[in-house]
């Protein structure tokens, strides 16, 4: 019995040497990701910023990067045709299981390297974000492909969403790759997670992934932080700053405006 | 340059947003109104959200009116008497309005009723204003074309006129005031009367109702125009106050940033504004304000009947 047991915990431990040695030749060869900056201060002066993703180990002619926040729910409002005449906001719209920011970047169309069934089953493209998303509305005879249009365009309008191909460079020679892209400031602070595909004959072959951190810095974390935790300081203060720069330009301008 | 919004989370250049305020204070100063009409719609074309467009234009109407209130103070243009009667008013009807909209979003159809009064308050005080101002500046150039005899029988029939329309009602009401700062003798009850009416329209339409005091000022209690111009900003100043506390408190949507940028714009504008409407007759002054009023309502009258570009918006705002 205690010879069985040996046994067995000898050839437990050789198949765990085993895959230990199958992960650390597959993570030798496997496609990398960084992202520089990793970290994107917000400050006062913050107009967006250039971002690089590049990585290594390529073995494929294209590449797909998408960079999302995490799905969750956009509350907007719908625009119609009041009383046959007006336009204006009729009632809400919630688009759910849509990430707030979505970006895609490749080397071609993405339709050119990867057909459009595997980009819904991998989650790659507006098409597969199409797909995922559900809309909830008081509206009736809720036409779906015509309000996730809407929706697209809405967020392309606000810089949110975005697709651009041609733009990843791929150096074949270095099994390389990189692109620079402008990080829209419309993007709010959070966590983003940037995904990179490496396609061949239409085939994923190799993945990688990283995260981008947007956050407050310094006056802004400072100014945010109080406006959601302290609101009555924050709306006193407000008022104090108004009153004295009111009165201190009328002040200031006293010379030609008395009596 | 450009500057971060800690709540409005975008990026503005910092002149662009300092030259809006100084226009909406210059605005401000010439005519005693807030400047919400025409500045909360300008920072949702910059692409501020529309509930922190609403809240800190608030908060920087406080500044500009803290600073042409001051200035006017200093001409002896402000009627505290009447300021204060107007602000009880404005308070206790700012506070019905609010109720009144939310049954109304309760029941749907807010929305609705919102952009209709705007388009009709402003359409109906624009148009007044314009062709009533039209006439008195034709008057005054019969006026001048006539002999000091014909000028004085004008003037007496007008003193008359005037004499008829106090006798009317409105002076057998209770608590009866002599405001000496405006030169008018009202009860009481007219102004905070008034108020509560201002208040209730300026709460469905999200603003401080500088634009519909000010006529409000002119044509029901015959103020004086200096006087009018003065009083209102000091009524305002308290409004937004009060607007911008609650915006902090409450929903968290008053982006000081911002706020900041357009006072320093807005309240170097309410001084040159104040300045500027001193070399303006009245009239003048009245007809400008019209035409401004008039044309943000052809805007916004366009705005409702042309197709949008976009079927969806953001949640808040108008």
């Amino acid at each position: 019995m205690s010879g069985n047991k040996i046994m067995k915990y000898l050839v437990n431990c050789l198949i765990a040497i085993v895959a230990c040695g199958f992960l650390f030749v597959n993570d030798a060869g496997a496609l990398t990701c960084e992202t520089n900056p990793g970290k994107i201060p917000i400050t006062l002066g913050y107009h967006g910023t250039k971002v690089t993703i590049s990585g290594k180990d390529l073995n494929a002619s294209d590449v797909i990067i998408q960079i999302h926040s995490d799905l969750g729910e956009e509350h907007l409002k719908y625009i119609g045709k009041a009383g046959g005449i007006f336009w204006m906001k009729l009632g809400n719209m919630i688009f759910e299981n849509v990430p707030a920011v979505y970006l895609v970047y490749s080397t071609k169309p993405i339709h050119d390297i990867i057909p459009p069934e595997t980009c819904k089953e991998l989650s790659i493209s507006f098409d597969a974000l199409r797909k995922k998303a559900e809309i909830k509305s008081d509206l009736k005879d809720l036409d779906r492909e015509k309000w996730l249009n809407e929706f697209l365009k809405f967020k392309k309008d606000k810089h949110l969403y975005h697709q651009e191909s041609g733009v990843v460079k791929v150096d074949s020679a270095n099994h390389a790759y990189t692109v620079t892209i402008d990080w829209p400031f419309e993007a709010p602070p959070g966590e983003y997670y940037v995904e990179v595909f490496a396609i061949q004959d239409g085939k994923v072959v190799d993945k990688a992934e990283s995260k981008i951190k947007v956050e407050r810095v310094g006056i802004e974390k400072t100014l945010s932080h109080m406006a959601f935790e302290k609101p009555a300081l924050y709306g006193i203060i407000a008022i104090v700053v108004a009153i004295v720069a009111g009165f201190g330009v009328g002040m200031v301008f006293k010379g030609g405006g008395g009596h | 340059m450009y500057i971060y919004l800690p709540i409005a989370l975008t990026s503005v250049t910092l002149w662009l947003v300092v030259g809006l305020g100084l226009l909406v204070g210059l605005l401000s100063g010439l005519f005693g109104v807030g400047g919400g009409f025409l500045m909360t719609p300008l920072l949702m074309m910059i692409g501020i959200p529309p509930t922190v467009a609403a809240a800190t234009d608030a908060n920087q109407i406080v500044a500009a009116s803290a600073s042409g209130t001051l200035a006017h103070w200093r001409l002896g243009n402000v009627d505290f008497k009447m300021g204060l009667l107007l602000l009880v008013g404005g308070f206790t009807g700012g506070a019905l309005g609010v109720h009144v909209i939310k049954v109304l979003r309760a029941t749907g159809g807010a929305d609705f009723l919102i952009k209709i009064t705007y388009v009709l308050m402003l359409g109906i005080v624009g148009t007044f204003m314009f062709f009533e101002s039209l006439n008195a500046l034709k008057k005054q150039k019969a006026a001048a074309a006539m002999t000091p005899e014909q000028r004085a029988e004008a003037e007496r029939k007008a003193a008359e006129k005037a004499k008829a329309k106090k006798k009317g009602w409105l002076s057998s009401l209770p608590f009866q005031i002599y405001f000496d700062k405006s030169g008018v003798t009202h009860s009481a009850l007219l102004p905070i009367g008034l108020g509560i009416f201002v208040g209730v329209l300026a709460a469905i339409m999200g603003v401080g109702g500088g634009f519909l005091m000010v006529p409000v000022m002119i044509y029901l209690l015959r103020m004086p125009m200096h006087v009018v111009v003065g009083t209102s900003l000091f009524q305002i100043m308290f409004t937004c106050v009060e607007v911008t506390f609650l915006q902090s408190y409450q929903n968290h949507t008053v982006d000081i940033i911002l706020a900041i940028l357009l006072l320093l714009g807005s309240t170097i504008g309410a001084q040159i504004g104040t300045k500027l409407g001193k070399k303006l007759h009245g009239d003048q002054l009245k007809i400008l304000l019209a035409i401004i009023v008039l044309g943000v309502t052809v805007k916004m009258i366009l705005g409702l009947v042309l197709p949008p570009s976009l079927l969806l918006a953001s949640a808040g705002g108008h």
